[in-house]
């Protein structure tokens, strides 16, 4: 048999061939974007589908049960409408016969223990879902520090959820400019049941974080004034005979910088005991230095995300006061493990007051009744500066609904029915998932005044009426957010460790800051 | 027929060349690599370097941006400059340190004494444990406030001096933040994977050669620098690269650990790449930057194997 040879040369450029070809091939196909199906690309997404096409629901059985879309979606006109929030379900609802259930696709970040028993949220989603029974709830929950980027590379390949999370307050820029979320103006608009009862109790200042080109575009799931609750160790202020910070707030900053110093121990040269824990963390430093800025007039960007307010004198003062404790060496000095050291310092009484969220009020109280050394604790409100008022930037991390759905009408109910209800943020806080809900009708229930009663104070002279509105979380209109807080964090570590004055701080890096608002849209 | 049982081989059709068959068999067998390559690392290198002539933010459409982003890079980015010198700088101390810091443990290791096993594994201990977790238990430990080793420091200056010694804060200190990622990233590197390594090559090398040299009269110290270190020479450079490029790409001990602060003082090149990549979803931006890390790097690599052609030697090359 005649034989036919390949030379190793020969050989070497089929490989190299080969290997072109398919990296080509790949580079196309990536450069293509990938087949968009089933839903459109956000980049250019289809005319955002209409409630108005969805399904009419069953009138909400007169046992209360929140019922939910009970014809099919594709025939009904108005979004999936649920009982009035405060009614308890009595009984679970049953479909209709031959009525689709529609899976609704929930992007968050992983809480709770799913799937184990006593899970809060499964028991919650499942209890939601027998009285919604046209409904189901998938979840696909990440870690938290990879949901953000997640959900984008979904967004991008046309695979995103029904309804999104977003991540803290100021990604919703992020997210409206890269056309992940849909308005919910549409989606609410025919229904009268939710903008008459629970629309109200959203604080406006929250509703304005959400809102963009006169819009809202997500809504907070969780909410609290900003870190600016001082928590503070009663039994050491007692102690050591200094005069504990008013329930109302009618204290200064100064008088908070002198109680930080009364509280500060040392001994042989080093700190035992520190004043107080400053609110910034590892990585974040905005929520507390913006409490600290808008107390004293100033503020870190403007309303409309233009311009950076940093380098103004109200901000300097602001940051001149902010930095005191730690000249003072009263304030915990920045480390690496800041975030995770927080509650060991101060349940272990090496720091007597923690200026922070609201988020441990709930967990804190039982663990320190369990320590050896017990000590009372109280969260307080912040000094009110030349402002006159609390310097309050509500915060809160929300949910929307993702552009592309091909379910409107279901992914609002589960937004406005499920995850920013009243029951969810009440019992949230209470399962010591985080902040309570950002809702008046939360903060100010019997529920909420029972199982927290260290932030009563804060719910009564901060958050409910007829304290002053509190004010919305400013961020860069180009939804920049993320870009601007190492450069404001690391850069303030350099004014706790005496290297760089507040003036000089506030013109660097306002101007640095500036430079990214500049910077086009992202 | 015979000549080939006897030979056990098959003839081949021509010097140096392959028959179809074999060439098919070749393909059919390398082929899952083949397209494990292109498509997990050959293609998104590419399309990666594609993407760096654009701007292309995740989730936004793409534009042709020409050298903006290279230009930026090197003109405009007032980190870029700073994250470099501090990786050069991490990796010129880490680098040498780790790999005669290896050696020397490997030499250690090396001799007869009993319960050398035992001395191995304890020596290569801390590479069993994951970065992340070293990490965290080293911030922990090097806390300027309550952190074991000042506690230590303190209690051992109260007692030789009767005044505690107040230790740095180590991650929190722009001064002390960049050596304590160094003492991390050694205290790892010592005992691993190049430790075991220098034991292979220091066990491959013939008695005969140090049997030789004892009769030629040379010591412990001469027979180091005249045998050991020769022989171990390919060893030795095979250390160095793969250690100069892990430096260089070392990400995980800044992200976790200290997240580049404080004041910038650990924000590692890798560091920059991540977070203009993954946070800000500056995917152009971002790829550039990995392309100037991976051409400076070869660059650096390239000079190794220069260098190389003097320094190391290789039994049974004529030279």
């Amino acid at each position: 048999m005649a034989r036919q040879g390949l030379s190793r040369r020969q050989m070497l450029k089929g490989t190299a061939l080969v290997l072109g070809s398919l990296s080509g091939s790949a580079i196309l196909a990536a450069c293509g974007g990938g087949a968009p199906a089933p839903t459109p690309a956000p980049a250019k997404p289809a005319e955002p589908a209409k409630p108005a096409e969805a399904p009419k629901p069953a009138a909400p059985a007169a046992t209360t049960a929140p019922a939910a879309p009970a014809a099919a979606p594709a025939a009904t006109t108005a979004p999936a409408a649920a009982a009035k929030p405060t009614e308890a379900p009595a009984a679970a609802a049953k479909p209709a016969a031959g009525t689709q259930v529609v899976t609704v696709r929930d992007h968050d970040w992983l809480q709770g223990t799913p799937g184990q028993p006593n899970d809060w949220y499964d028991a919650f989603i499942a209890n939601w879902e027998k009285q919604n029974p046209t409904i189901k709830v998938e979840r696909e929950w990440f870690p938290r520090n990879e949901m953000h980027a997640k959900q984008l590379a979904l967004a991008a390949t046309g695979q995103i959820g029904d309804t999104v999370r977003i991540n803290v307050a100021p990604v919703v820029s992020e997210l409206q400019l890269k056309k992940v979320v849909h308005d919910l103006d549409s989606l609410w608009k025919d229904d009268k049941e939710w903008t008459d009862n629970d629309q109200k109790q959203f604080w406006p200042g929250n509703i304005r974080t959400y809102t963009r080109d006169g819009k809202v575009w997500g809504l907070p799931v969780v909410g609290h004034p900003g870190a600016i609750q001082y928590f503070v160790n009663k039994t050491m202020i007692e102690k050591k005979g200094l005069k504990m910070p008013p329930a109302d707030g009618k204290w200064t900053f100064e008088e908070f910088v002198a109680l930080a110093k009364g509280l500060t121990e040392s001994a042989q040269g080093r700190t035992t005991v520190y004043g107080v824990i400053m609110p910034f963390g590892n990585v974040t430093i905005n929520e507390g230095m913006v409490g600290f800025l808008r107390a004293f007039k100033g503020d870190l960007f403007d309303a409309d995300g233009k311009k950076c307010l940093l380098n103004t004198p109200e901000a300097v003062a602001a940051l001149k006061m902010f930095a005191q404790p730690f000249e003072d060496g009263s304030a915990v000095p920045w480390a690496a493990d800041i975030d995770a050291q927080k509650p060991g310092l101060f349940q272990g009484q090496k720091a007597g007051i923690i200026i922070q969220t609201s988020a441990a009020a709930a967990a804190w109280p039982g663990q320190i009744e369990k320590l050896p050394e017990k000590f009372e604790m109280e969260v307080m409100p912040p000094p009110i500066g030349p402002l006159g008022k609390f310097g309050t930037q509500v915060s809160s991390d929300g949910k929307g609904v993702s552009a592309t759905t091909k379910n409107p009408a279901q992914a609002w109910a589960v937004l406005s029915r499920l995850f920013t209800s009243r029951d969810h943020g009440i019992n949230r806080f209470k399962n010591g998932l985080g902040s309570p809900g950002s809702r008046n009708d939360v903060w100010d229930s019997d529920e909420f005044r029972s199982f927290a009663p260290k932030l009563q104070n804060i719910a009564k002279h901060v958050v409910l009426p007829p304290s002053p509105p509190m004010d919305a979380w400013h961020h860069p209109a180009n939804g920049r957010f993320a870009e601007h807080e190492p450069i404001l964090l690391n850069e303030w570590v350099k004014v706790t460790l005496g290297q760089l004055d507040p003036e000089k701080y506030a013109q660097d890096v306002g101007k640095q800051i500036q430079d990214i608002m500049d910077k086009p849209p992202v | 027929m015979a000549a080939k049982a006897i030979s056990g081989t098959r003839p081949r059709a021509a010097s140096g060349s392959l028959r179809r068959d074999e060439v098919f068999w070749a393909y059919v067998f390398v082929g899952p690599w083949i397209i494990g390559l292109v498509l997990f690392i050959l293609g998104p290198m590419l399309f990666s370097l594609i993407l760096s002539f654009f701007t292309y933010t995740l989730g936004r459409d793409y534009s042709f941006a020409g050298l903006d982003n290279w230009i930026r890079a090197f003109t405009k980015d007032e980190l870029f400059w700073p994250s470099v010198g501090k990786t050069v700088l991490y990796a010129a101390i880490v680098v040498p340190c780790s790999v005669i810091g290896a050696l020397l443990t490997a030499i250690l290791l090396n001799q007869g004494l009993r319960f050398m096993t035992f001395y191995r594994t304890v020596f290569f201990m801390p590479h069993l444990v994951p970065i992340i977790a070293a990490v965290y238990v080293w911030v922990w430990l090097l806390n300027g406030s309550y952190g074991m080793v000042n506690e230590i420091l303190f209690q051992t200056g109260y007692y030789l001096t009767g005044k505690g010694w107040v230790g740095p804060n180590y991650f929190g200190d722009p001064f002390w933040a960049l050596p304590a990622l160094m003492l991390i990233a050694l205290w790892g590197a010592i005992g691993g994977n190049m430790m075991v390594i220098f034991l292979a090559g220091l066990q491959g090398i013939p008695q005969e050669l140090y049997e030789a040299a004892s009769i030629d009269g040379a010591g412990a110290l001469r027979r180091f620098w005249n045998v050991t270190l020769p022989m171990i020479s390919p060893t030795m450079f095979f250390n160095l690269v793969l250690a100069s490029v892990g430096a260089f790409q070392t990400f995980e001990a800044a992200f976790v650990g200290t997240a580049g602060g404080p004041a910038y003082a650990t924000w590692l090149y890798g560091l920059h790449i991540y977070e203009h990549s993954f946070k800000y979803f500056d995917m152009g931006y971002g790829s550039t930057l990995a392309w100037i890390m991976f051409i400076g790097l070869s660059a650096f690599t390239y000079a190794q194997f220069r260098a190389s052609r003097d320094l190391v030697y290789y039994a049974g090359e004529g030279r």
